[in-house]
């Protein structure tokens, strides 16, 4: 599948993007593009012109300075994940965001894009609308604060109006003492939740109960909140969250996640001190997944050429680095970044095996970071630096020690899958780096979740990820 | 998981290629001047079809040309399908592209060539389809024709059940499954005019179906047709039949005049590419009073869709001869309805009708001990097979194998129950016997040396992922005395490879690498006649030594000796009198010999070239699985807590691989345990269009897994193989299904085991209530 014909725009301020917006009624604005980029390649959404707030650096921000929690809409819902003051001051927030997806959907997808998409089964709209967040929205006219019970109207709709941007998002400190936690059950790891919860709870002063899968919207249960003030036990508490729901079934998951993450939150204490609702994902010492935008793109003067649907789309130069070396190309505003990969700069060692970001064959490094590179527009990459499976063995053609360890443990066999868990394995390693000897095997498990193998029955490779991570972790001599 | 050596050298000689992406697979395949393709697709699981209407080239960008059935009117006829032994089918074979009728959803009614991919799925959407949509039928008892009809009594099943004890009754059903390759289906084709030539590159198991497939359909003999294998990112049964969009596209290719490529997505897998299963059973197992089996009776349905493709009677068919499984069951009857329905054809996936028959029986077995009242395990240990050849009542002749150590050792590799703390969890343990057919036609292989002493073995089997280069290899040195380097391997291009019938059924090595070793065997053979004649004496006064031939009396050493592991029969090599002798020494001399004027190199006789066919019995795997789960009372979660699969694949020529077959099948055991189903909804509509809903098991879902061992060699064939392919696909399921039951006390419910499912069993008084919607994930 590939998307229709759009034209691609990239503006430099909030205000060239509101103006550009306006200009077309079916144009979308790319954030992550996660959710997005499967539903163009689908045809599912067919804008005639999509504007990428990525070049937007001044919306990707977190700060957590003045008691409140300010979050830029672009923010990396890594970058999210990787905050300590998150972690420290929301751990309800921290508790979601690792529930998104997987490290390789995480380091792309941002939390104004999860808010704005309003999936019914996302995280983080009901982690924020546990937390009582609000919501800035930026339009040509000025701008607007929405508060969390206003936001989210039903699935995939929200209460921003047509030539309206989400710009920030604020979420107030907790209440003195408040402990929080979040909760999920899903199908399998990082699968969409079928239900799950977030609980803030300050005893005999705050509570609040947000439930995913209670409805077509993420809700608070005002019931709920009411006897656990009141003092009533997790289990009762927890029935009347789910009450609500419609199949028995559904029910019972939503009272086990809501008992699950009020115990959760009664262990962990006020101030996020201990355990995590699962083991923490993607660790980095870097700040944020967002480089610089080094003005790659130019606009190929002449190379308009009419298309069927009336949409002009010009062609556009890139520039992008891979392995070390510079490719440039033309590409349309739809080209994916795997097939410029693979067909304009031919390095077909990155595979395609399913074009909406689940199977992780495709994923490739964006400046160290583990992306799909099906979920990314070839334009997106211009001026960045890409390190595809080509580029993982010394120059001299040695195959690494993590290349090494793949084929000493069988975990490969058709060989199609093995780049892209080459690929995540090796920027999980390096974002370890000196505690790559802490990871456990369930961690190194949860952290592959995003890459699906049908041959090796993932045995092999778990065991090749664990024994350089030992390796690792007793030092260059011993091995 | 297996002991793993110390990271270092390869383990298999494909891996290199693979670590660096240098692999080339379909779509890595890149020929000046192709033009791409994108099919417009029936969006009804039945209807007719008014008219197409295709879009004037030039009325989209880049557009070629629109092909429709009636635009491949007499270059093309609709797929073989050949009856398996004693089957009747039906005349509703599956057309290349739909004419008046489309019969299920993401059926292919027109094919679009444009320059680039993106550009024909631009032009697809200019395509006009008229449809009167028909009533789909979906469920496969309600269908009114049988595409298939498959019928066989053996025994006095009327006595067996008159004379019984207990009968005990179970019905079954396992749902549709999708291959779910990571790599997708594709060809490339290109007609060369000079020649009359089509070549066809194709993500295919082997060459020899799509060669036999394509030439029927396109009427090509094999001198204007060339199938090239690629390498293959998996297949699991999914890729023995050409995709009816390939046969459009080897079509078109002639039409268009130039090189046309289809790269599949994953959303036409999962829509069109043929599925898994899809089949339900009505069982009854008659025992007496000391639950001895007497007899079998199983009506089985098979969900077969909309038309035969050329395997899509297969699977049924073997479900049915193995429905009595491991057992000695002395009368049986059988009746397979594989009914048409409204959905894309099914056809082999992993186990192909293995797994069905394992599942039920062993369910059925579970349930006889629960009636009973005995235990499960002295049940089982009563009424298995003890001693081979054992000819079962519906005509398989199992070979050898040890049924009740495999599952002794599965049980004590399961470990006690009590080893599996549970907190609000119900718990259980299963354990599943199975035989596996395997082996059976024939294979065969090319075997040269060249003057500069390098090997050459072209072998009729390809792999899609098993490692053929480096176990056919492997075969092949040890009988030359040779390294594994020394030896070079061919496989997938019909223009060279030596004919044969193809990799699927965990045949590879029993068949195909039987035929390496005869062609081995043979190339020693003229080696040795070929330095008699340097040597001026007679052949049998030479020998084969590390590194070339000497005279007899000249080699340091012993002569070489029989193999210590000889199967325990006298082997029987291919077509009889074909320069047959005895195997030489797998101990191989050790006897190196470096510019010593005695020996004769390889090199001194080469050039030479042999070939070798060797046709095989049916052989016939076996195991035992065992499994320990764990059910969360509150949510009706599954988790799998472990996993003993003790499989005896006779000899293994390489037990990495083997080892590595076994537990790939198992964790796609525990994935259609877990949550994999193609869900249609009462239209014919298939829901599970994405990975999204069909949901692949990860890392995180995987338990520990531990493997046995139990070694039965196959007396048919000189390497006493049988086959891996498919038994931890095939033991894992019955194995889980049971600690399933056992977990809810009985109670009998079919995969996939979703929460929802097991929630359900787990609170019957839910069920009352009234307007519970039933949820559709």
């Amino acid at each position: 599948v590939k998307p229709a014909p759009f034209e691609y725009r990239a503006p430099s301020s909030i205000a060239e993007a509101l103006t550009w917006l306006s200009e077309a009624e079916d144009a979308v604005a790319l954030a992550g593009g996660q959710s997005l980029v499967p539903l163009l390649n689908l045809r599912f959404a067919r804008p005639s012109l999509v504007v990428d707030l990525n070049p937007l650096a001044e919306l990707a921000y977190l700060d957590a300075d003045a008691g409140a929690l300010r979050i830029g809409a672009l923010t990396r819902q890594a970058a999210l994940e990787r905050a300590p003051a998150v972690a420290e001051g929301w751990p309800l927030l921290a508790d979601a965001v690792a529930c998104v997806g997987h490290p390789a959907t995480r380091t792309r997808g941002t939390i104004g894009g999860s808010v704005a998409h309003a999936d019914p089964r996302a995280e983080l709209p009901v982690a924020l609308i546990a937390l009582g967040a609000r919501f800035r929205l930026r339009s040509p006219g000025g701008e607007r604060v929405v508060n969390a019970g206003e936001m989210f109207l039903g699935p995939m709709r929200t209460a921003i109006a047509d030539g309206e941007l989400l710009s920030e998002i604020e979420v107030p400190a907790a209440p003195a003492g408040a402990r929080m936690a979040f909760c999920e059950h899903a199908r399998t790891h990082g699968d969409f939740a079928l239900a799950g919860a977030g609980v803030v709870i300050a005893p005999g002063e705050h509570a609040s109960i947000a439930l995913l899968g209670g409805g077509p919207r993420p809700v608070r249960s005002a019931q709920a909140e009411a006897a656990l003030l009141a003092g009533a036990d997790d289990r009762r508490v927890a029935q009347l969250a789910a009450a609500g729901a419609g199949d028995a079934h559904r029910r019972a998951l939503l009272e086990a996640v809501v008992a699950r993450a009020l115990a959760l939150a009664r262990i962990r204490g006020p101030g996020g001190a201990g355990p995590r609702h699962r083991p923490a994902g993607w660790i980095s010492e870097r700040p944020d997944g967002i480089s610089e935008r080094a003005g790659g793109i130019s606009e190929r003067a002449g190379g308009i050429s009419e298309r069927a649907g009336g949409i002009s789309e010009p062609a556009i130069a890139i520039e992008v680095k891979i392995n070390g070396r510079g490719y440039s190309g033309e590409v349309e505003g739809r080209t994916l970044l795997s097939d410029f990969i693979r067909h304009q700069a031919g390095l077909t060692g990155t595979h395609v095996g399913c074009e909406h970001g689940v199977c992780g064959a495709c994923t490739v490094q964006l400046d160290g970071e583990p992306v799909r590179s099906c979920l990314m527009l070839a334009v997106q990459a211009a001026g960045r630096s890409i390190t595809t499976v080509e580029g993982l063995a010394g120059p001299d053609g040695e195959l690494s020690e993590l290349q090494r360890a793949f084929s000493a443990h069988h975990a490969l066999q058709c060989g199609f899958c093995t780049s892209g868990f080459l690929i995540s394995a090796d920027a999980l390693l390096r974002a370890r780096g000196d505690r790559a000897g802490e990871l456990t095997e369930s961690e190194v498990r949860a952290e592959l979740a995003g890459n699906l193998c049908r041959c090796t029955g993932y045995q092999g490779i778990v065991a090749a990820v664990l024994s350089v991570a030992r390796r690792r972790a007793a030092g260059p001599d011993s091995g | 998981v297996t002991a793993s050596p110390a990271d270092g050298a390869p383990a298999r000689r494909e891996d290199v290629r693979a670590l660096t992406g240098a692999t080339r697979f379909l779509d890595d395949i890149s020929l000046p001047g192709t033009a791409e393709v994108a099919f417009v697709r029936s969006p009804h699981a039945h209807a007719r079809i008014v008219s197409v209407r295709a879009p004037a080239p030039g009325a989209s960008p880049g557009l070629v040309v629109v092909l429709t059935a009636a635009s491949l009117a007499g270059r093309v006829r609709p797929f073989p399908a050949p009856a398996p032994e004693g089957a009747v089918l039906a005349d509703e074979r599956h057309p290349v592209l739909a004419g008046g009728e489309v019969r299920y959803v993401g059926q292919p009614v027109a094919m679009v060539v444009a320059a680039t991919r993106a550009e024909a799925e631009d032009a697809a959407e200019l395509v006009e389809v008229e449809y009167e949509p028909l009533p789909a039928v979906v469920d496969c008892r309600r269908s009114d024709l049988a595409l298939m009809r498959w019928a066989r009594t053996a025994g006095d099943v009327d006595g067996a059940f008159a004379a019984a004890a207990h009968v005990v009754r179970g019905r079954y059903a396992l749902p549709r499954l999708a291959a779910t390759p990571i790599e997708c289906r594709g060809a490339i084709a290109v007609w060369d005019a000079d020649g009359d030539l089509l070549t066809v590159w194709c993500s295919a198991q082997d060459p020899h179906r799509p060669l036999s497939q394509l030439g029927q359909i396109l009427k090509r003999g094999p001198d204007r047709l060339r199938v090239v294998v690629p390498e293959v990112g998996g297949a699991f049964g999914s890729k023995g039949v050409v995709a009816p969009e390939v046969a459009a596209l080897a079509a078109g290719a002639e039409l268009v005049r130039r090189p046309l490529k289809w790269t599949e997505d994953r959303f036409e897998n999962l829509l069109c590419a043929y599925q898994g299963r899809g089949i339900e059973g009505d069982l009854e197992l008659a025992l007496d009073s000391e639950g001895r089996m007497l007899g079998l009776r199983a009506d089985l349905w098979a969900d077969l869709g909309g038309y035969l493709l050329t395997t899509t009677a297969v699977p049924p068919h073997t479900c049915a001869m193995l429905i009595t499984g491991a057992y000695e069951i002395p009368a049986a009857a059988v009746k397979v309805v594989g009914a048409r329905t409204n959905k894309v054809p099914t056809g082999p996936y992993r186990g192909a009708g293995r797994p069905d028959a394992a599942y039920m029986l062993e369910r059925l077995v579970d349930q006889a001990a629960l009636e009973l009242g005995v235990d499960r395990v002295q049940l089982r240990r009563r009424n298995l097979i003890r001693s081979w050849p054992h000819r079962t009542p519906l005509g398989f002749v199992y070979d050898s194998g040890d049924y009740e150590r495999c599952m002794d050792q599965a049980l004590a590799l399961l470990g006690p129950v009590s080893a599996f703390p549970a907190p609000d969890a119900a718990l259980g343990t299963g354990v599943g016997v199975y035989v596996e057919r395997a082996g059976g036609q024939w294979e065969s292989a090319v075997a040269g040396v060249a003057p500069d002493g390098r090997f050459e073995i072209r072998a009729s089997s390809c792999p899609h992922g098993q490692g053929h280069d480096t176990t056919f290899a492997q075969i092949a040195a040890e009988r030359l005395l040779v390294a594994s380097d020394a030896v070079a391997l061919r496989f997938g291009d019909s223009a060279e490879s030596p004919p044969g019938v193809g990799t699927f059924g965990s045949r590879s090595v029993a068949v195909a690498g039987s035929a390496v070793a005869l062609a081995a065997d043979r190339l020693v053979l003229a080696g040795r006649r070929a330095a008699a004649a340097a040597l001026g004496c007679d052949a049998l006064e030479v020998v084969h030594v590390a590194g070339g031939f000497r005279r007899v009396w000249e080699a340091p050493g012993e002569l070489p000796s029989p193999p210590a592991d000889a199967p325990p029969h006298a082997p029987r090599l291919g077509r009889p009198g074909v320069g047959d002798r005895p195997t030489p020494g797998r101990g191989a001399d050790q006897a190196v010999a470096s510019a010593d004027p005695g020996l004769i190199s390889w090199a001194a006789v080469a050039p030479l070239r042999v070939e070798a066919r060797f046709d095989s019995e049916l052989v016939f795997s076996s195991g035992a699985h065992a499994a320990a789960v764990s059910i969360d009372r509150g949510t009706g979660s599954l988790s799998v807590l472990r996993i003993a699969a003790v499989d005896d694949a006779g000899t293994l020529i390489s037990p990495r691989l083997a080892h590595g077959q076994v537990l790939g099948g198992v964790v796609q055991a525990l994935g259609e345990c877990l949550s994999e189903e193609v869900v249609h909804d009462d239209a014919g509509q298939n829901l599970s269009g994405s990975l999204l809903e069909y949901a692949l098991p990860t890392a995180a879902e995987v338990p520990p897994i531990i493997l046995g061992e139990v070694s039965s060699p196959s007396p048919h064939n000189p390497l006493g193989a049988k086959g891996a392919g498919e038994g931890g696909a095939v033991g894992a399921l019955p194995a889980i299904a049971n600690a399933v039951a056992d977990a809810l006390g009985g109670i009998h419910l079919d995969p996939p085991y979703t929460a929802q499912k097991l929630w359900r069993a787990l609170h019957p008084e839910a069920e009352r209530e009234p307007g519970a919607p039933e949820e559709r994930r």
